[in-house]
Formats: C-alpha cells, sequence, structure tokens
C-alpha cells in the first residue's frame, strides 16, 4: 500500500515522501512512499494520511495502465489498478493538439504506451504562465486526478511542467515498473511472536532514493572556486566572506581585519590566505593594497 | 558571431589534420567521436564540473547542446564562451562523456597553409626581421591617472617624468584617462566638459613629453570603456583626435582591443578587464597531488589559444559587448609577441608559451601593468625592454 508524504514529513506507518519532490519532479511535491507495516492501522504521525484517503495517493502510471484500470464498483468515476484505487496520477509523455481556451487548456498526452486527454483548468496568472511556456512536441511531466467521464477517460491536470533534462522521463518509466512490482508481488507473511499473536505483514522498505540532489546540478552561487589547495576549509571560509552579497556590493571590498573580526581568526593567518587568493586570481586589492574584493562579482 | 566562431574553430580543428571531421555530439553513439562546440553552463549560476553543456554549431548540431561528462579528463580549464574540440561518445544521447579535450584552437597559419608553403611564409619573416633590429623600449601604463580625491593627474605627470628621465621609444597609455567610476566624475561635480578635461590634463602634458623628447619617441593612446568622454561599446574605436600635424606621427590613437607592432614586435592590447572576468567564471581540475599550477598564466594562454581578446559568453553585466562589431575586431588572428591585459588583478609580467608539448612552443610576454592610481595612492606601471626574443627581453614593474 502507498502513503503519501508531503516534503520529507511521515513517520509511523506512513513514510514521508522526498524532501527533494518538487525539484526532481516539479509542480505537485507529493511523492509516493511505501508503508511499512500496513496492517498495523493508521496511527502513525508525520505526512501521512489515514488509510481511507489512499486514493489520494500520486502513482506515476503509464496511458495504457489507466485505459486498463477497471472501474470500482461503489462509484463509477472510481478506477483500480492493480486493486488499488488511484484517483491521483503521474504521467510523462510529449503534448500534442494543445487547445487554448479562455478558462482552460485541452491537449492529449502521448507516452508511447497510449492517449489519453488531459484538461488544465487556469484558476490565476501563474497557471497561464505555466501552459503558455510548453508547446505541442514538448516532452512534459503532468500531476493530475483520473477521472471517468461518458465512458471515456481523462486527466484533470492541476501541475504541468515541461521537461528540460530528459533523465526525467527515463525516471518516471523505472518508477512505474517499480510500483507496479510492489504493488503485485505477493506479501511475504512473517509470523511476529506476539502476546496477540497477530501476523505482522511486512514490505520491503522502498529502495528508491526520493532523496536526490536536484537535478540542475547548479552550483550555489557563490560557491568557492575550485583547486584551492590545501587547508580548503580555511579557504573556503574566508572567500565565502567575499562572497557575501553584502561585501560584493561593496565598491571597496573589505580589510584583511573585517575577515578576521568575523570569522574569528587571527589576522596573520586570514592575511596570508588573502595574498595567496589574490596572487590565484580570486581575489583582487581595490581602493588601495589593503581592501579586497572576489573577481565572480564580474 | 558565435555560429561563425564554432563553424570556424571546427574548421580549424579539422584542416588541422589532428582530428577527423566535427560530429554531432548530441546524438548517441557507442564509438568514439569529434565534436567541437561551445561551453556553456546549464543555468545562470557558475559553471561547475556538474554544470556543463557544449553547445554545437548549427551546421553540425543544429545549434543544440549536450551534457559534458569529464569524469575521464585528469586535467582542464573551462569557461563559458570557450570553444573547445572534444573526443569521447555519447552512449545515451543526454550526456557526451568526455575522453579527450583540447582548448587550444590551431593556428590559422599552421592549419590552412601546405607544409612548403608555411615554411616559405617562416623564412620571409626570418628575413624580414633581420632587416628592423626587433630592440624596443617602452614604458606602458594603464589608468586611472590621477587619485581618487582629487583630479590633478598627479601620478600622470610623475610618469611623464619618469618617462622623460628614461627616453623610452614607446609609450603606451591605456585607458581610463577620464574614468567614470571616480567620485568627482560620477557626481557631476566638474566645471569642465570630459572631453575638455581630456585635452587640457592629458594630451597637453603628452604633447609636451614629445616636444621635448622629439621625434625619438612614440606614444600610443588606447581607451576604455570605463573613459566617461569617449564611446561605451566593446569593441571599442580609437580617440578622435584633432592634433596638430607636427606631432599627428607621433601621437598614435588606437582601437579597444587592437593588434600593433613596432620594431617588428607585434603588441596585442585589451583594456576591457577580461583577466578578471574570466578569474570569476575559470573552473579547473589538475592531478591530484599536483601542485598549484601558474593560474594567472593558465588564464592569459586562453585568450592566445582561444583567438579572442574576449572569449568569454555571456559577458558579466554591464560589459557592453557588441556582437555586430566583434567579428574582425576581438579576432586574434596572429599570436603577439606581447600582450597588453590591464587589470584590477595583481600586476604581473610573465612569459608564458602556447604549446607546451611541442618542441619549440611559441613563447610571448603577457603583462599587466597595474593601476597607475589607485584609491588615493599611486599604482604601478611596466618598463620593457624588449630584445629580439623573451630570453634577452627584461620588464620591471615600477610602483609610484
Amino acid at each position: 500500500m502507498y502513503g503519501v508524504g508531503v516534503g520529507g514529513g511521515g513517520g509511523g506507518n506512513y513514510d514521508g515522501g522526498g524532501g527533494n519532490a518538487s525539484s526532481l519532479f516539479g509542480g505537485g511535491g507529493f511523492m509516493p512512499s511505501q508503508a511499512t507495516n500496513a496492517a498495523e492501522g493508521t496511527s502513525g504521525g508525520g505526512g501521512g494520511f489515514p488509510k481511507s484517503r489512499n486514493a489520494q495517493a500520486l502513482l506515476p502510471l503509464t496511458v495504457k495502465q489507466i485505459m486498463d484500470a477497471s472501474q470500482t464498483n461503489d462509484d463509477k468515476s472510481n478506477f483500480a489498478v492493480n486493486g488499488m484505487e488511484v484517483s491521483t496520477v503521474r504521467l510523462v509523455g510529449r503534448m500534442l493538439n494543445k487547445l487554448d481556451r479562455v478558462t482552460d487548456v485541452s491537449f492529449t498526452l502521448d507516452d508511447g504506451t497510449g492517449r489519453v486527454p488531459v484538461n488544465r483548468w487556469e484558476n490565476d496568472s501563474t497557471d497561464t504562465k505555466e501552459m503558455a511556456d510548453i508547446q505541442n512536441g514538448d516532452y512534459v511531466i503532468v500531476n493530475g486526478g483520473l477521472k471517468g467521464f461518458q465512458g471515456k477517460r481523462q486527466v484533470v491536470a492541476y501541475s504541468v511542467r515541461r521537461i528540460t533534462n530528459f533523465n526525467d522521463v527515463t525516471h518516471h518509466f523505472l518508477h512505474c515498473v517499480h510500483v507496479h512490482l510492489e504493488l503485485t508481488r505477493p506479501k511475504s507473511q512473517v509470523n511476529a511472536n506476539t502476546a496477540t499473536g497477530t501476523p505482522n505483514q511486512t514490505m520491503p522498505r522502498d529502495s528508491m532514493a526520493y532523496n536526490q540532489s536536484p537535478l540542475t546540478n547548479q552550483a550555489s552561487t557563490f560557491s568557492a572556486p575550485q583547486n584551492t589547495g590545501t587547508g580548503t576549509n580555511m579557504i573556503d571560509l574566508v572567500l565565502n566572506v567575499f562572497h557575501d552579497p553584502a561585501v560584493m556590493n561593496d565598491d571597496h571590498g573589505v580589510g584583511v581585519d573585517y575577515v578576521s573580526r568575523r570569522l574569528n581568526l587571527p589576522e596573520e593567518t586570514v592575511g596570508k590566505i588573502i595574498i595567496d587568493q589574490v596572487d590565484l586570481g580570486h581575489l583582487y586589492a581595490t581602493i588601495d593594497d589593503h581592501h579586497y574584493k572576489s573577481t565572480m562579482n564580474g | 558571431y558565435l555560429e561563425d566562431r564554432i563553424r570556424r574553430s571546427g574548421s580549424l580543428f579539422s584542416a588541422s589534420g589532428l582530428c577527423g571531421e566535427p560530429a554531432d555530439a548530441t546524438l548517441a553513439s557507442e564509438e568514439s567521436m569529434f565534436s567541437v562546440g561551445m561551453v556553456i553552463c546549464d543555468g545562470e549560476g557558475h559553471l561547475n564540473e556538474k554544470s556543463i553543456l557544449l553547445q554545437g554549431s548549427v551546421e553540425h548540431s543544429r545549434g543544440q547542446h549536450v551534457r559534458l561528462d569529464l569524469k575521464d579528463v585528469d586535467r582542464f580549464s573551462l569557461f563559458p564562451g570557450q570553444v573547445v574540440g572534444i573526443q569521447g561518445h555519447n552512449p545515451s544521447g543526454h550526456c557526451f562523456v568526455v575522453s579527450k579535450l583540447n582548448d587550444s584552437i590551431p593556428n590559422f597559419v599552421d592549419a590552412q597553409l601546405p607544409r612548403a608553403k608555411k615554411q616559405a611564409v617562416d623564412s620571409e619573416g626570418n628575413q624580414s626581421s633581420d632587416v628592423v633590429s626587433r630592440v624596443l623600449s617602452s614604458v606602458i601604463a594603464a589608468g586611472p591617472y590621477t587619485t581618487s580625491d582629487n583630479l590633478l593627474f598627479e601620478p600622470l605627470q610623475e610618469l611623464i617624468s619618469y618617462a622623460s628621465r628614461k627616453q623610452p621609444q614607446l609609450l603606451i597609455l591605456m585607458g581610463p584617462f577620464i574614468d567614470s567610476d571616480h567620485p568627482e566624475i560620477k557626481k557631476g561635480a566638474v566645471d569642465k566638459s570630459f572631453q575638455d578635461i581630456f585635452l587640457f590634463e592629458i594630451l597637453r602634458k603628452l604633447q609636451d613629453f614629445t616636444q621635448y623628447l622629439g621625434h625619438n619617441v612614440r606614444v600610443i593612446l588606447i581607451p576604455s570603456v570605463r573613459d566617461a568622454h569617449h564611446d561605451f561599446v566593446f569593441p571599442q574605436p580609437a580617440f578622435d583626435l584633432n592634433l596638430p600635424e607636427d606631432i599627428t606621427h607621433q601621437i598614435t590613437c588606437l582601437a579597444n582591443p587592437s593588434l600593433f607592432s613596432c620594431n617588428e614586435i607585434h603588441f596585442g592590447c585589451c583594456t576591457m578587464d577580461i583577466l578578471k572576468h574570466l578569474s570569476g567564471e575559470e573552473i579547473s581540475r589538475k592531478p591530484p597531488g599536483e601542485k598549484h599550477g601558474d593560474r594567472i598564466g593558465r588564464i592569459c594562454t586562453h585568450i592566445l589559444k582561444q583567438q579572442s581578446y574576449y572569449p568569454l559568453y555571456p559577458p558579466p553585466a554591464g560589459v557592453p559587448l557588441d556582437f555586430s562589431l566583434a567579428n574582425g575586431a576581438l579576432e586574434i588572428a596572429s599570436a603577439p609577441d606581447v600582450l597588453l591585459l590591464p587589470s584590477d588583478l595583481a600586476p604581473f609580467v610573465k612569459v608564458l608559451s602556447l604549446d607546451e608539448s611541442s618542441e619549440e612552443p611559441k613563447r610571448f610576454i603577457c603583462m599587466n601593468p597595474g593601476r597607475l592610481a589607485k584609491g588615493i595612492g599611486g599604482g604601478t606601471f611596466v618598463e620593457l625592454n624588449y630584445n629580439e626574443d623573451t630570453d634577452k627581453t627584461s620588464a620591471s614593474l615600477i610602483r609610484i
């Protein structure tokens, strides 16, 4: 069974999803995460929803899985995949036949396994901008609700994001395979020697690391320059002072005494590091030979 | 301009015979291939090892870019805008695994001329250099020429006094002359036009100097984008001075950047602070355990390896780079003997070589004379006595 964790919360029965959900997949921010000890009720704290809400789990699916999904008996608009009730899905594919209207945008999503109509309601200007940036032929990640209307299946999207890193496509399909296997794998029964004798139903812990680093690989704007040699930590500390926006915006730069005070390091040590960094071209003297700035200012 | 650079570099690489015809690096292939493109960053921050993309030419890669994986390269020095040749393969189509990286664009003469013709050109050059002895005494300085507390141009007067004593054949003065960053210029607290300040405070002093030394001295003036009385654009035209006829042959105004020669010694000069800009953007890797190389020297050689006075792209905010003017102006057609790169970085004079691996690497002198005035105090300039080649040449960095 899958619980939902919101951005890294979670505990008890429902593990929180990855804290980096939004940076890894963009939009949504809900990451499916496998529940452990699923038979033990719903007392877990943190990011998990109660068992009755498990249809809210965001499932990565292919279009074929959606088309093959069976409708649940109690409600014609609800669907089940691999025996699990599902309403919120993540799809990845190419946008086709985009049609802009006043209040919404409709398009067809083709992921190679089939095609499904998608509708995105534009409630405010951010929604409009999000959709304006995406054109026919672009690969997109769609998070949305699965709906059935007059026998046809469609997705009402609440997030549509253009893919810039195509690892996301591969990742999505691997994720679909992984989730499908987890949901169809027979649950191993382990008899726990507890007083009640109730068997604990266990599932292997989700092996996928959701807390991956963001895919853009961008270093922080104020990262220290590379190859700064031995005593790197101290050099980085000194350079980070010069990369402080307040210092970078000061035309005159700062002196050894300022850096020394701020880092609580001896002036002699700081002075030597600064001279070395001037020789390497990471820093330069400004109004005199005692005030310095970083070359990262441009 | 950028597309031209990539395409021209690609043809120079293939014409050099060192590597094959450039292929499309964005296409998936298990086979090793050679490609040429421009290093770009995948976002708006500074370049780092994980954010390096290669932008191909429209001709070979439809202008598309591909991520570079440099895990197999033990030594590199990269910056955005750098044109490189890469050998490697792209198994997935999304990431090019580099096995060999060449950041030095082959020389035009080396690449385009047959060997016999090249030797003829070389020997022609040698013959002509016998006629004029390659000996030159020079004094080289870069602005500002006045301290930040006044507009009296005392450091310039000091420099001229020194030059009058030493009597060099060449005095090279690089901008800014009327520094737009000077507090009084910034405030507009002057009662003369910027052009008048230039004419009366600077040009008049130089005219007196040339009259004092007679016809033995030449003065070269090169503007800077920090010059308040001149066009704020880069590349930048020369000053337009209406000088008296008797000294027009002694005071010469050149564009920024420019390549000029004196006594068969070729000088390249760019007053845009490319060293500082490159220093802020360059990233490098060296084999573990190896000592620090000369980082500033490495940055200087990039300029000649890239055959461009301003190979960085995109330029930092505030650099008025105009690509419509760049095509011929930024190109370094042949490697100069002396490369003048005035910068806010620490002043230096270095003898550098372009290709360490070759038997006779082309050696050149690269210098940053520093600023003649720094804040409320004096700064530095360089005295260079060039003698035939770099081995017999002497240079001193002088503080005023």
